[in-house]
């Protein structure tokens, strides 16, 4: 199947990676963050690219995940799977709870709502100081144990990392490619047309906000295990907007563009070390760059340009939508 | 035994103006059902009030023996009524099969779970909704274009794909608004034929539309409305022949003239 | 308990006069060009700080305070000119995106020009405070309640009497329209943007005495701004203005009340409960038909 021709070159690059750069730092950690922010921006990206619903509060539901599993396993002692597991049905509750009144606003509206819902749950995580540490955060969070297997070197999170991302990606390609893809994108497309084929357009927004808010919340477990140590700065409403950036910086309704969004994202700090000053300023700028000059994305409007090279020297080949 | 389509008393008021007003009517069956007058005469608003889109101020509309009043666009659809609109509501950011793709969502069980593990079953269900897409881009002469990007195509064939999305929802009946708006004469000649072929194949049409020559041409029954209220119904020589008709048209066209 | 109630009173209107300039800001870019500034915070801290270098270079303080203002209606205007104008036909969402860029842009402008300190002025005139019973009240406040109601008047009949508050607000209602009847929208849009500027340097300038202020500080002046015109009504100017003061007063009441730490949760649920249960604003008549 063609469509999975590009799910190949992502597995084997993931896999490769390591092989041709043992124990790289930019890999083997700098990696792992790069899978953690992939997963949530291959899951925003079915919310914002595909469905055309705008989130400034997705930093919530990492934190939701994250704050779950580290207070479970360090003040109740819970089983690390069992708090994952939790964390999971706490972003669920609250998706579930909060989707319906945000979803039925729009455009500014819905970005305002979104906003202010990250900005209280990332209240809550400062505030009761005393169960969450405050502003300091939370330490000693153990790492995982698979089968007795503990997963406590760079490699060991570098596989589990990039292994969960790897499944998001395809349970997201899979989901495009599907009936229910196919109602998201109408949803995008015009409202009252996906309607009046028969899609239950509020319904469908909610379910798409829910799973957007569990692949967040799963990146946000593994990554308080893999830090052992989590702090409200790192669920603040700038990360939720850098979290968009991802998603339109690859370029919207497009799951590998989410992928290298959140790649050059992760990368571009760690590369800038030097410059560590100008990075505020340039995350700005790359914002508005790239929606005033390539709206489409960096992602996709590379591949079209490959795409078009590949259609003019076989003039056979017919253009497809790239997913 | 139970109409096909009828309304009853229906009223939908916009700040107190009213933009429908007490309009009963019933449509039959397996027929080309024309929706005409002046401008404002309350044709669109009938429309969204007949796909859910607008919730009736009063009055009731039933459909094969159904309450429609209070259901929801989609719940309608899944009932049997689709429509097209007046400026396309294409969905432009897909592809022309996937456009009609969406039409057959209602046909489909396919959740989120099943989706996203590519189950066998979600698998041979995209099978079957290709195939008839395919076939209702075929019916609309379309087939040919369906992996080209909606957004790249001329108007007349955005408006027969809007038609073909439609029908991929199997409908009993369709609203059609204003299929030739917009088309030139040999585009709006396709249109009509393909409307009669649509008739004989045992979906309902209710049309509203500007071009008279189409509307008499391919329509069994008239309904006539003035300022949202009922004015007259017949076959379409009765309406050709009708003073009120001619003098509702004359009218406006003095208003809008002078 | 009646004490607290009027000290909250006194605190929430002074903050809220400052949220009020900034929604007021909000609102006539809004109503101008449809698009919502989110770079609108950014306007305060560069009031707030360009105030500051320039007091400490030596000049006096009436001076520096109006080269302030000059350089944030500056930046408001070269917003529009390389941000808004290129990115004309983007959706909402890219508007969004585009004026938060901004606004973190400028916020690491700030960083790389004033570093990480936070600044303050001087209060305009003195530090004695006025005792209302057991309550008192800063001649700052007083200043910033003085000044943004003077502000909100002028403002008001700038639109209602001369002929470019009108000409903006034609643009608005149909640029296309306005365009044809020779008014030239762009000069308006930037015009828009500058007078919102001005509005959001002013605030900067008034509450710099009483409030610490910082590159970040921004940021969260203007979402409570946003809010505050959302609670009033988005595209209703004065409803904005009225937002700011409610929000102001609700929030130090609950902090108050409850804990001065939850101030910003108790902002933010007040805006949710209002775009839940009444989007169209607690004065909205304007914004109704966008929701």
């Amino acid at each position: 199947m063609r469509r999975y021709g590009g799910f190949l070159v992502l597995v084997a690059l993931v896999v490769l990676a390591p092989i041709v750069f043992p124990g790289n730092y930019f890999v083997t950690v700098v990696g792992v963050t790069i899978a953690f922010n992939a997963l949530i921006a291959v899951g925003l990206n079915l919310l914002m690219g595909y469905t055309g619903q705008i989130s400034l509060g997705h930093a919530a539901f990492f934190g939701i995940g994250a704050y779950s599993s580290g207070l479970l396993t360090t003040l109740m002692g819970w089983n690390a799977w069992l708090a994952l597991l939790a964390g999971l049905l706490a972003a669920w509750l609250v998706a579930e709870m909060i989707a319906r009144p945000i979803l039925r606003l729009k455009g500014h509206y819905l970005a305002m709502a979104t906003l202010g819902f990250g900005i209280i749950i990332n209240i809550l995580m400062v505030q009761p100081t005393h169960i969450t540490g405050g502003p300091d955060g939370l330490a000693d969070i153990p790492t995982l144990t698979l089968f007795g297997w503990a997963i406590d070197s760079d490699i060991r999170w570098y596989g589990v990392a990039t292994g969960v991302m790897l499944l998001g990606v395809w349970l997201a390609l899979n989901l495009i490619n599907s009936r229910i893809g196919l109602a998201l994108r109408a949803v995008h497309g015009s409202e009252v047309g996906a309607q009046m084929m028969g899609v239950d357009i509020e319904r469908i927004k909610v379910r798409v906000f829910v799973v957007s808010a569990l692949f967040a919340a799963l990146a946000g477990s593994l990554f308080a295990h893999q830090q052992g140590f989590i702090s409200p700065d790192s669920f603040s409403f700038h990360f939720s907007i850098e979290l968009v950036v991802m998603v339109v910086l690859g370029g919207m309704a497009s799951t590998y563009g989410a992928v290298f969004g959140a790649a050059v994202l992760t990368l571009l700090p760690e590369t800038l070390v030097v410059f560590e000053e100008y990075e505020v300023l340039i995350l700005g700028a790359i914002m508005m760059g790239i929606m005033i000059f390539l709206p489409q994305g960096l992602w996709v409007s590379l591949s079209q340009k490959v795409k078009q090279i590949i259609a003019s020297n076989r003039s056979t080949t017919n253009p497809s939508a790239i997913s | 035994m139970a109409l096909f389509l009828e309304t009853n008393n229906l009223t939908k008021t916009f700040g107190g103006v009213a933009a429908i007003f007490k309009l009963s009517f019933a449509m039959g069956q397996g027929t080309v059902f024309s929706v005409i007058g002046p401008n404002g005469a309350g044709k669109t608003t009938l429309f969204n009030l007949l796909s859910g889109i607008y919730r009736p101020s009063s009055g009731q509309i039933h459909f094969r023996g159904q309450d429609l009043v209070g259901l929801s666009p989609h719940e309608i659809s899944h009932i049997g009524i689709s429509r097209t609109f007046q400026t396309p509501q294409i969905f432009f950011n897909m592809s022309v099969l996937e456009n009609c793709l969406v039409g057959c969502h209602r046909h489909g069980v396919t959740g989120f779970v099943a989706a996203a593990l590519h189950l066998p079953r979600a698998v041979s269900e995209a099978k079957r909704m290709r195939e008839m897409a395919m076939e209702n881009l075929a019916f609309c002469g379309l087939d040919h274009l369906a992996d080209r990007d909606s957004d790249a195509l001329p108007y007349g064939e955005l408006k027969r794909l809007e038609l073909a999305r439609a029908l991929s929802t199997q409908p009993r009946l369709l609203l059609m608004d204003e299929p030739a708006a917009g088309l030139n004469d040999s585009e709006t000649k396709e249109m009509g034929a393909l409307i009669s072929r649509l008739c004989e194949t045992g979906v309902s049409v209710m049309l509203v539309e500007h071009n008279m020559a189409l509307v008499m041409a391919i329509s069994h029954r008239l309904l006539v409305l003035n300022h949202g209220e009922y004015l007259a119904e017949g076959s379409p020589e009765q309406i050709q022949s009708n003073p009120k008709v001619i003098e509702a048209y004359l009218g406006s066209g003095d208003e809008s003239d002078g | 308990m009646g004490e607290v109630f009027l000290q909250s009173l006194i605190t929430g209107v002074t903050v809220g006069s400052a949220y009020a300039l900034v929604g007021l800001g909000f609102a006539i870019i809004f109503n101008a060009s449809d698009v919502v500034n989110f770079a609108q915070g950014e306007f305060v801290m560069i009031g707030a700080m360009s105030a500051v270098s320039l007091l400490a270079v030596g000049l006096p303080f009436v001076v520096a305070i109006g080269f302030a203002l000059l350089i944030t209606v500056a930046i408001g205007m070269m917003l529009e000119k390389f941000a808004i104008e290129p990115a004309k036909s983007a959706t909402v969402v890219s508007t969004i995106i585009i004026t938060i860029g901004a606004s973190i842009f400028l916020r690491g402008a700030a960083l790389l020009i004033w570093g990480k300190n936070f600044h303050s002025l001087p209060a305009f005139s003195g530090e004695i405070p006025i005792h209302l019973g057991s309550a008192t009240l800063t001649p700052q406040s007083l200043w910033v309640m003085g000044v943004t109601a003077l502000m909100v008047l002028l403002v008001r009949s700038f639109f209602k009497r001369t002929v470019t508050g009108k000409a903006i607000l034609a643009c608005s209602a149909n640029p296309m329209a306005a365009s044809l009847m020779g008014i030239p929208v762009r000069r308006m849009m930037l015009f828009s943007y500058g007078l919102s500027a001005f509005l959001g340097g002013v605030a900067g300038v008034l509450i710099a005495p009483i409030a610490f202020t910082s590159y970040d500080a921004g940021m969260m002046l203007g979402l409570k701004g946003f809010a505050a015109a959302i609670l009033g009504g988005l595209g209703n100017p004065m409803g904005a203005v009225a937002g700011g003061v409610v929000l102001g007063v609700l929030e130090s009441l609950g902090a108050g009340l409850i804990s001065s730490g939850y101030k910003d949760a108790i902002a933010f649920i007040i805006l949710l409960l209002v775009l839940f249960f009444k989007p169209q604003g607690l004065f909205g008549r304007a914004g109704s038909d966008r929701v």
